[in-house]
């Protein structure tokens, strides 16, 4: 493996942010730092020794973390960032993931590195294309050497067997394997429309990672040199303006294809269709299959099921129409937090009562100013989502939002999952709207889903890193979490007076979420929300240490490097992709975040995991209290009677 | 009740028998080093160790390779520290409860067994799974799950399956395998 060039990259800035040396430290720390450098420095990159230093000598709660921060936190950067993605990697890899599951990895981490200031792999000589990953794949988990391999579309395996077309593209073996997995991708799918297919390749289709229209996404993909080669080559093939038909060139597909899809594009849109768009009319578009994605991978039924509801007049029954979203919207809300129902002019107790992070809940969402408004209030709708998901929470730093009418610091409830559940219960929106117990029932059967979004994702966790001045980043142990209290507050509910009318509403899903935290605490609820394909917190905090050092730099260069000047380019569109469009002072900023984040992810886990499991036990007891009260008081019962005595 | 047994007695045999295919083995080895076991090369594995060593709670999740619901597999060693369980027995009653189930699920008998020359506890159940999971209007798949819980002198080890029913045969031959291998060391 070669020697690393991010060296060079970190001596450009060492000199201002070096502090102190490491004299107060240990013999036995100084060993440790040097090993967890070495890992990296002399290229062994070894999984085992990365996750030791990430997760034992440089925990965030361990002294030597403390130490090198304040002693030499270059070190420290240095330590984690590298190790934490070579961990990451290796956690990935020592899972042994399916194909499939490859490919979509390196979509995230090789891919989209390209775009990334902070790309550790690339400084690792691990990316963006694949084949530089593969030495490493091959030394310490061969086993998924073959099929990572395949699922990259190297030229063995993709290239090769479409060589003398991809020859008109002016791509050959070494054009090949410069390109990512994306474009290597949008190229075969250029040269299958060419070639006269019209369905896609199972090279593509045994793993479909094309999430957007097909055109789209040869536009975004196929790197210009190669789309200006397949410019050509279609010019050479396509016969002047008006003329159809006749061969053209023994490699190339019938010229009168390209007339025909033509002939379609302008009559759909009134302009002839340039290269790429004439290229997505050539395939069959029933034949192209939906992304690769967990939900995708639909399993029979079971036998006993009836089939689902068609559309028709008997689904149409139990639709809510737009124009009641908001009223409903506004019932729903007035049942989490209490108030009175504008239904049957009667106050409504909170539901969000009764554990920690509801009363938190309630609290934040009721407070009010000086001017008796309230100062966060719950800022909710029901909307149209996909049909995989029951709701969803729009975090603040979205700042443009989540979709249509789903504006950052909001949460909203899929309009079908009210529908299935009108439908189930033969429940018409002329009558839920009508009737406030309806109404009440619903509250109930939304009950899982507003806690899920609203006091857990909005409050304990939105506003959580909001308040510690840190990034509220997408993490698996953070939706854990939400399934998790959530379900401990529908255990709450089910154990305390109203424990009927709560059974009666929980949807059968709710009832396995409880029983996965029951039976194995965070350990079993963190197993049951696998389907999430979010990255781990140590990848996620390895690219925020990276991204805090590029913006060091950035800062560094502009102080030193006259030519590379000190003004901000955007200001308005600063980000860490572009740091260049940033001020100092937002660059300052954004750095100040890193290091803060990163303890705050960590330690968070760790007291969330406590915090859950301790909520749990809690409420198991009240569970058996409750039995214990109620033989208590059958036996009082007794006695009075002069049972028993 | 019935059902769930008449499921089992059309298994068993060909389980018994080896008929169906199982995949290559490697040896896991637990963090903490509580157990080894052999396992499916090819199965996805997932070893919490973070959260495994604050819940006293240790193992491994294994998974079918390229099926949604996998075949899953998962041992487990609770330690003498854990937080809730603090013996096997009331591990077993909770697993074993029925209150607040899912409609159509059924637990079934609890029966004695022998792990690696330990003496153990098994039972089956009938259940479900829904596939998308946090969706409107999931699928609902019956799935076949079993137990085996093995005391030790402090803790105890749980040894689970999982499967959709109609994959049962082919994934209980894996687990059948692991728990032949599985080598508890407490």
């Amino acid at each position: 493996m070669k020697k690393i060039s991010y060296l060079l990259t970190l001596s450009i800035f060492s000199v201002s942010l070096a502090l102190p040396a490491a004299a107060e430290l240990t013999q036995e720390e100084t060993t440790l730092v040097a090993a967890c450098k070495a890992n990296i420095e002399d290229g062994t990159l070894s999984p085992k020794e990365a996750e030791k230093c990430v997760k034992t000598d440089f925990f965030p709660d361990s002294p030597l973390f403390k130490k090198l921060k304040t002693e030499d936190q270059d070190s420290l950067n240095y330590i984690l960032k590298y190790n934490g993605v070579i961990t990451e990697l290796g956690e990935f890899f020592r899972e042994k993931p399916e194909e499939c599951h490859i490919r979509q990895r390196f979509i995230d981490v090789l891919d989209e590195s390209r775009y990334q200031k902070g790309c550790l792999l690339c400084d690792l000589q691990m990316a963006p294309q694949p084949e530089k990953v593969f030495p490493w794949i091959g030394k310490y988990y061969n086993g998924s050497l073959q099929g990572a391999q395949k699922m990259s579309l190297t030229w063995a395996n993709a290239g090769a067997p479409r060589a003398a077309m991809l020859n008109n593209f002016s791509v050959n073996q070494a054009r090949w394997q410069q390109m990512t997995i994306s474009e290597r991708t949008a190229v075969i799918m250029a040269e299958t429309a060419f070639a006269g297919r019209k369905n896609y390749p199972p090279e593509l289709t045994s793993c479909w990672i094309v999430d957007e229209d097909p055109v789209s996404y040869m536009r975004h993909n196929i790197p210009q040199d190669i789309l200006n080669a397949i410019e050509a080559y279609k010019a050479r093939l396509m016969p002047p303006a008006g003329a159809a038909g006749g061969k053209a060139g023994g490699t190339g597909p019938d010229s009168s294809r390209f007339a025909a899809a033509n002939a379609k594009i302008k009559a759909a849109t009134g302009k002839d269709g340039d290269t790429l768009a004439l290229l997505g009319e050539m395939f069959d578009k029933n034949t192209i299959p939906a992304r690769k994605v967990d939900t995708a991978d639909k399993p029979k039924p079971a036998p006993a099921k009836p089939p689902a509801g068609k559309p028709g007049a008997a689904a149409a029954k139990y639709e809510l129409p737009v124009d009641k979203l908001p009223l409903v919207a506004a019932e729903i809300k007035t049942r989490m937090l209490g108030g009175t129902s504008t239904l049957d002019n009667k106050p409504r107790n909170p539901a969000f009562s009764g554990t920690p992070w509801e009363d938190e809940a309630l609290k934040f969402y009721t407070a009010k100013g000086k001017d008796g408004k309230p100062l966060h209030d719950l800022n909710f709708q029901v909307l149209p989502m996909a049909k995989t998901t029951n709701g969803g929470y729009c975090p603040q730093h979205a700042t443009d939002g989540c979709g249509k009418d789903f504006p950052a610091g909001s949460i909203a409830v899929n309009k079908t999952l009210i529908e299935a559940w009108m439908k189930k219960n033969k429940v018409t929106a002329e009558r839920l709207t009508s009737d406030p117990k309806l109404m009440d029932r619903l509250g109930r059967h939304l009950y899982v889903v507003m806690v899920h979004e609203g006091p857990v994702h909005e409050v304990r966790q939105d506003q959580f890193y909001i308040s510690k001045g840190v990034d509220n980043k997408k993490i698996l142990d953070k939706e854990a979490m939400a399934f998790g209290l959530s379900t401990l507050s529908l255990k709450n509910k089910l154990n305390g007076p109203e424990g009927a009318l709560y059974r009666r509403e929980a949807s059968e899903f709710d009832l396995k979420t409880l029983k996965a935290v029951e039976n194995g605490g965070f350990r079993g609820i963190k197993e049951f929300v696998r389907y999430y394909d979010l990255q781990g917190v140590q990848g996620v905090g390895a690219k925020t240490i990276k991204q805090l050092e590029y913006g060091l730099k950035d800062m560094e260069l502009r102080k030193t490097d006259a030519a590379y000047g000190a003004a901000p380019r955007d200001p308005a569109n600063c980000s860490w992709y572009v740091v260049r469009n940033c001020t100092d002072e937002q660059l300052l900023s954004m750095t100040q975040k890193a290091y803060p984040w990163y303890e705050t992810a960590i330690t968070r886990q760790k007291s969330e995991t406590a915090m859950l499991n301790a909520a749990l036990e809690q409420q198991i007891n009240q569970s058996s209290l409750s039995k214990r009260l109620k033989a208590k008081k059958i036996k009082e019962l007794r006695e009075l009677n002069g049972e028993g005595l | 009740m019935i059902k769930i047994l008449a499921l089992l007695m059309t298994l068993a045999p060909a389980v018994c028998a080896g008929e169906a295919e199982t995949p290559a083995m490697e040896k896991f080895v637990c963090d903490g080093n509580v157990f080894t076991a052999m396992v499916p090369s090819d199965w996805e594995k997932e070893e919490e160790i973070i959260a495994g060593r604050q819940e006293k709670q240790y193992g491994v999740d294994l998974y079918s390779p390229g099926e949604k619901p996998a075949g899953a597999v998962s041992l487990i060693y609770f330690g003498p520290d854990h937080p809730r369980f603090k013996t096997w027995e009331k591990y077993l009653a909770t697993l074993r409860d029925t209150k607040d189930g899912i409609q159509g699920e059924v637990v079934g008998k609890l029966t004695d067994t022998v792990v690696n020359n330990r003496y153990a506890k098994t039972f089956d159940k009938k259940t479900f799974a829904f596939i998308p999971p946090y969706a409107p209007e999931p699928e609902k798949i019956e799935m076949l799950e079993r137990y085996v819980i093995i005391p030790a002198k402090k803790g105890f080890y749980a040894l689970s399956f999982k499967s959709p029913k109609g994959e049962a045969k082919r994934h209980l031959a894996v687990f059948e395998k692991i728990v032949k291998s599985f080598k508890p060391a407490r």
